[in-house]
């Protein structure tokens, strides 16, 4: 199959140019052996099918970072027919280094020029033929990606060069004398070498002057030496370092052609996020603005989401559960232990779990947007100085800024950092950052314990989980890694855009059914598991049919729950539901559901509905949920105003309704009568610090090794325990309980 | 070039001024990611924003906007475009 790459700097717009080609038929993996995200699709062109890989972003084609190294393996090893190389027309010369070295490597090469009416619009022309002229006439198409302009010419240059019909011209850049002649010498060893036959001659020899040491599995060691020789030869000759002078060499020729090739309005002006950037990259405005927007985050996630939780939860426990248990009436499995199995086994655990897309689904649509409007990297600066402080840079920021959404990509996230060290405390840390799973735990313990205020509730054990973090990171930094060195703190600032709909659309589809998909396999499997621990009797009763205390998931928890006496929630079934909880933390609220609440099933007799009264519920539902979704968008600002003591904002009724204080779930009244509020903050405090999930262990051992996972797990147990105990007893001693 | 004298760190520049890059004393790899990244020895900075302790913004190669932690903007040797 013909295969065409995206290569370009990070925020030069490949993602919106990558779904604007493939639409929704891409796969979202990893790269082999990398943890690097690898974006595969597919595209129908001129009659036959076209692989399209969307290659990380990358500023050079070195081995500075993973990103960059994937890139440039990709291009030498997979030989794709043809490479777009998507360039920011806003910012030419910059994205035009990586072209460069593009064409060094003699790749099938086209430009997309994207973005350019934001270059327009900053009253910056670009000669498009005069680039095509420079750049050995290759293929260079304007696009507004985000738009879809120019997408046909695309497919359409697309085509061209991987058909080979373009002749383009080979286009160096002239390195001066001492290099050129270096690169002369060193290209007639790497002709005579076989193994070296499929490289590029003179990209090669350059990237060994550039003293790329990660080309050592890939050349011999008389090449590495002549390489080594080549630039004591340069240092000594002209006084400056081969990689400088190439820079150097590089920058001039790229900047002739842009001189020529760009006509411009008189540049220097502060462009529209240079003025945005005067407020929310400030050191002290920014630092609030950013918390600003963590809290509308959260309320956002928290409360927004609730009346389509609401009804999603309304649907699974009635009339879904009403069905499947009629279905099996009326195949005769009424009232048997398969029964029993579908209704408190499947439905209750996995239902359980898909109550909580639509919190998942708002959190991940703010975390997008967060990203595609280039304000991630401001969060990464203003919080540089906090971060340094703890002995980390700003950067490290981003990965557990991540990891509030799941911390398993917050962990592969931190491939972003160059030095070893920091990515391991910064992975350490980020699986204390609240993920989505965890948020439904608090949700329903909030709402059962502490109705409106439980925003606060939900606040507060972020606040604690990055709290945890800092004093982590101190720990760590003071006493682990005293020889550290901190890494350099450097990052680009893309200028502000709105966020594409569609870039948003496919991140929140592709990380909300990696959550569906989670429930329908390792949920399920867990709850199936969960059921048959609960139904194998341990000493009296018969098999489906005990009481959960009796059962073998019981006996284990017995043993476990006197450890967390102390934190105030010391019975069986709150140990069970940690149990669980180690595998997901999806499942500690599917878990809970049948522990607590398995049962006592006749409690609440419903009266019986047709088919057409349960379908005409749930549409109604769905009118109601989205009018109430409106109000709590529209309640953020009084919430947010009643921060300030003596406001008192009224808070927006559309439906005139009182406050649902009754119309509360099994469990939540179950839960009341389990816990008191001080053990309910406890446990909840234990959910956020112990270890997040089977998949992050995973994800660690995968990153660190086996030894950094187990110093993982044992760290966030104690850490766990301790601070549960700590609020349990300090709570009472302030007579709280 | 001018003489040592007028070299100073680029930490040491003021928001709004516009001075040109002279060395960048780190190593090799330093030296090479800050080349990617648009700062190469004689580009001119604009400092756009940037205090006492915290990291400063900066404005190269007319459109491209970097964000420097302070560590690096001490090792990065600039001068005054005027004097030379």
């Amino acid at each position: 199959m013909v295969t065409i790459c995206l290569a370009g700097n990070p925020n030069a717009g490949k993602s919106t140019i990558f779904n604007a080609l493939t639409g929704a038929r891409q796969h979202v993996g990893n790269w082999p052996g990398k943890t690097v995200e690898k974006k595969e699709g597919r595209l129908w062109l001129d009659g036959q099918e076209i692989a399209v890989v969307d290659l990380p972003g990358a500023y050079s084609l070195s081995a500075f970072s993973a990103e960059e190294t994937i890139t440039r393996d990709f291009l030498l090893d997979a030989q794709p027919d043809a490479v777009v190389a998507v360039v920011d027309a806003a910012n030419l010369e910059r994205n035009l280094y990586l072209v460069l070295q593009l064409l060094e490597m003699r790749v099938p090469l086209m430009i997309a020029l994207n973005m350019s009416d934001v270059a327009e619009s900053r009253q910056i022309h670009i000669h498009r033929e005069r680039l095509a002229e420079r750049l050995g006439g290759l293929p260079v198409i304007s696009m507004i990606g985000s738009r879809e302009i120019g997408l046909d010419a695309l497919k359409e240059a697309m085509v061209q060069v991987a058909r080979r019909r373009v002749k383009a011209a080979p286009v160096y850049a002239d390195l001066g004398p001492a290099v050129e002649s270096e690169i002369a010498a060193l290209c007639s060893l790497i002709e005579a070498d076989a193994n070296l036959r499929l490289y590029p001659a003179r990209w090669l020899a350059i990237k060994l002057l550039e003293g790329e040491d990660d080309l050592g599995t890939r050349i011999g060691p008389a090449l590495a030496a002549a390489a080594a020789a080549a630039r004591d030869r340069i240092a000594a000759e002209t006084g400056e370092d081969a990689d400088t002078l190439i820079a150097d060499a590089r920058y001039r020729f790229l900047g002739g052609i842009v001189s020529y090739a760009v006509t411009r309005a008189a540049a220097d002006g502060l462009t529209f996020s240079d003025r945005i950037d005067r407020v929310l990259a400030h050191r002290r405005w920014g630092v609030l603005v950013f918390l600003a927007l963590m809290w509308v985050v959260f309320q956002f996630t928290a409360n927004v989401s609730a009346p389509l939780l609401d009804w999603v939860d309304g649907i699974i426990a009635g009339p879904v559960t009403r069905w499947a248990a009629a279905l099996l009436g009326v195949v005769g499995l009424g009232g048997s232990w398969v029964e029993s199995l579908v209704v408190d086994g499947i439905i209750a655990g996995v239902g359980g779990v898909l109550v909580f897309v639509p919190v998942l689904f708002s959190l991940y649509v703010a975390l997008a947007v967060l990203e595609d409007s280039g304000y991630m990297a401001r969060a990464a600066l203003v919080m540089d100085r906090f971060m340094q402080r703890l002995g980390l840079h700003g950067k490290s920021f981003l990965p557990m800024l991540v990891g509030f959404g799941c911390n398993v990509p917050g962990i592969y996230a931190t491939r972003t950092l160059e030095n070893p060290d920091d990515r391991k405390i910064t992975a350490f840390l980020t699986t204390f950052m609240s993920c989505g799973a965890r948020l439904p735990v608090y949700v329903v313990f909030g709402s059962a314990f502490f109705g409106a205020a439980s925003g606060g509730l939900v606040f507060g054990l972020y606040a604690l989980g990055v709290g945890v973090a800092v004093l982590t990171s101190l720990l760590l930094t003071r006493l682990v890694f005293r020889s550290k060195t901190a890494a350099p703190f450097v990052i680009e600032l893309p200028p502000y855009r709105l966020p594409n709909p569609k870039t948003v659309g496919l991140y929140v589809w592709s990380n909300t059914a990696r959550f569906i998909h989670n429930a329908g396999t390792v949920i399920l499997a867990a709850s199936v598991v969960i059921w048959l621990l609960l139904a194998i009797p341990v000493g009296t009763g018969q098999f489906a049919n005990v009481a959960p205390g009796d059962s073998l998931f019981g006996a284990t928890s017995r043993v476990i729950a006197p450890a967390l006496a102390p934190a105030g929630f010391g019975q069986w079934e709150a140990a069970s539901s940690l149990m669980a909880g180690f595998v997901a933390k999806e499942v500690v609220i599917a878990s809970m559901n049948q522990v607590y609440t398995g049962a006592d099933e006749a409690d609440e007799p419903e009266p019986p509905s047709t088919l057409g009264e349960d379908l005409a519920g749930i549409v109604t539902g769905l009118g109601e949920a989205v009018v109430l979704t409106g109000q709590e968008i529209v309640n953020i600002v009084p919430r947010t105003l009643n921060i300030i003591p003596g406001l008192n904002v009224p808070e927006a009724n559309f439906l005139g309704r009182a406050d649902d204080a009754g119309s509360d779930s099994a469990l939540q009244s179950a839960l009341r009568a389990a816990f008191t509020p001080l053990a309910a903050v406890a446990f909840n405090v234990f959910i956020l610090l112990y270890v997040p999930c089977m998949a992050t262990v995973a994800a660690m051992r995968q990153e660190f090794g086996a030894r950094w996972m187990l110093a993982q797990v044992a760290y966030t147990l104690v850490v766990a325990w301790l601070a549960a105990v700590l609020v349990y007893q300090g709570g009472l001693l302030l007579g709280l309980g | 070039m001018p003489d040592d004298a007028h070299f100073m760190p680029l930490s040491m520049v003021r928001p709004g001024q516009t001075v040109e890059l002279v060395r960048i004393e780190g190593g090799h790899k330093l030296r090479k990611r800050l080349a990617d990244l648009g700062l190469n020895q004689g580009v001119s900075i604009r400092v756009m924003q940037g205090d006492a302790g915290g990291p400063m913004i900066l404005a190269v190669k007319g459109d491209t906007r970097l964000a420097l932690g302070r560590g690096i903007t001490h090792k990065i040797i600039v001068a005054a475009p005027q004097q030379r």
